[in-house]
């Protein structure tokens, strides 16, 4: 969730950079870098492109900040720059190497749990922290486009229902919506191994 | 089973213990009778207890460092290859606009009061130390002229005199040029 005291010191900022002043760029930089970073890694599952993706959300922000009105914030507006991004990334991906084997159908969520143990867990190895983690991201990933980037918006992020509408573009009411069958997913995939921990 | 459809969107927020007591209550009442509905909860509670669990990707301040370098090098080498269009945008800027557009009207009165300007005898309105110094300039200029026409008939003179010379010491050259 952003204060609003972080609200208001990105608008005088961004009314700064609009005024000339190139270097307060670099303070929005340094405000957002690693929450969006968090951010992007979420979307995609791993930290491999996060870097690339942010530097060329930055970048596009830098270009495009002169003529940006505000109307919406600068975070939901440079949030909205890295999910296109990072959509961009994963098709690319999965043109690329199929990595994600298992289908993103919600209907199909049995089979993901199947699937997801198959190809990464050893029970025995459950109690480890960086394999728990990697359950977890590859059950976010694993979720379709709109509902992984809900949750992580929400849920991960902290923004509130209404922010979250305002980035992805949408209703609060589809937003719950996303988030509800996102969290539910979720559920299914950890169940198994959260009763065996 | 029939009202499965409308208890089910509530399960998130009463997972969260965000549902008004009322409905909570009757949700729960639903509950008890409905496993679908109870199984459907047990996942929605694993899964926001997961998300409670996720933990963000962190990088450490070599990670960063090495990210801003980057950045604020893409960002320049960016910045220069946008040039043209960045002049262009300059040149069309709010600002400009009206100057660009009252530059011709500029070189048009320009012109009208050059051609004017004897008419209207501009000097009248001149400074009186002006109107000095510009008494003094054109007498310098006369002189100059005067001085200049003296040598130019002294030249002349010479030239007759040399014509004259030549003339009578031998009359063929001189018929000879014409
Ligand atoms: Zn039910």
């Amino acid at each position: 969730m952003m204060s609003l005291i972080d609200v208001e010191r990105s608008r005088e900022c961004v009314r700064r950079f609009q005024g000339g002043e190139k270097a307060a760029f670099d303070e929005l930089v340094q405000m957002y870098k690693r929450q969006a970073y968090g951010f992007v890694c979420s979307l995609i599952g791993n930290a491999e492109d996060a870097a690339d993706i942010l530097q060329e959300g930055f970048l596009r922000a830098y270009e495009g900040l002169a003529r940006f009105r505000g109307e919406a914030g600068f975070k939901t507006w440079f949030y909205r720059i890295l999910i296109n991004l990072s959509r961009d990334t994963l098709r690319r991906r999965v043109r690329s190497r199929r990595i994600f084997s298992y289908s993103l159908d919600e209907e199909d969520d049995d089979r993901a749990v199947r699937e997801v143990a198959d190809a990464t867990l050893r029970p025995d190895r459950l109690a480890q922290e960086e394999e728990w983690q990697n359950i977890l991201r590859q059950a976010v990933a694993g979720l379709p486009d709109r509902q992984r980037e809900a949750f992580s918006l929400h849920r991960l992020q902290g923004l509130k229902i209404e922010e979250v509408a305002r980035v992805l573009g949408c209703g609060p009411a589809t937003v719950k919506v996303h988030i509800f069958r996102a969290v539910r997913h979720i559920g299914r995939i950890i169940g198994p191994y959260m009763r065996e921990c | 089973m029939g009202m499965c459809y409308f208890f089910r969107k509530k399960l998130l927020d009463f997972a969260e213990g965000r549902l008004p007591e009322r409905e909570a209550q009757r949700l729960a009442s639903h509950l008890d009778g409905c496993p679908v509905c109870r199984r459907e909860l047990g996942d929605i509670r694993r899964g926001l207890e997961a998300s409670g669990l996720y933990r963000p990707h962190e990088e450490g301040e070599v990670f960063w460092k090495k990210f801003d370098a980057d950045l604020w090098s893409k960002i320049y080498e960016r910045s220069a290859h946008r040039l043209p269009g960045a002049a262009r945008r300059f040149i069309l800027t709010p600002l400009w606009k009206p100057a660009l557009a009252v530059l011709p009207l500029l070189v048009i009165l320009f012109a009208v009061v050059m051609r004017t300007a004897p008419v209207l005898q501009l000097s009248r309105w001149m400074p009186e130390s002006y109107q000095e110094a510009a008494v003094v300039r054109d007498a310098a200029w006369l002189v100059e002229e005067a001085f200049d026409e003296q040598a130019l008939a002294a030249a002349d003179e010479d030239i007759t005199t040399e014509i004259e010379t030549l003339y009578l010491l031998d009359p063929s050259a001189i018929q000879g040029i014409g």
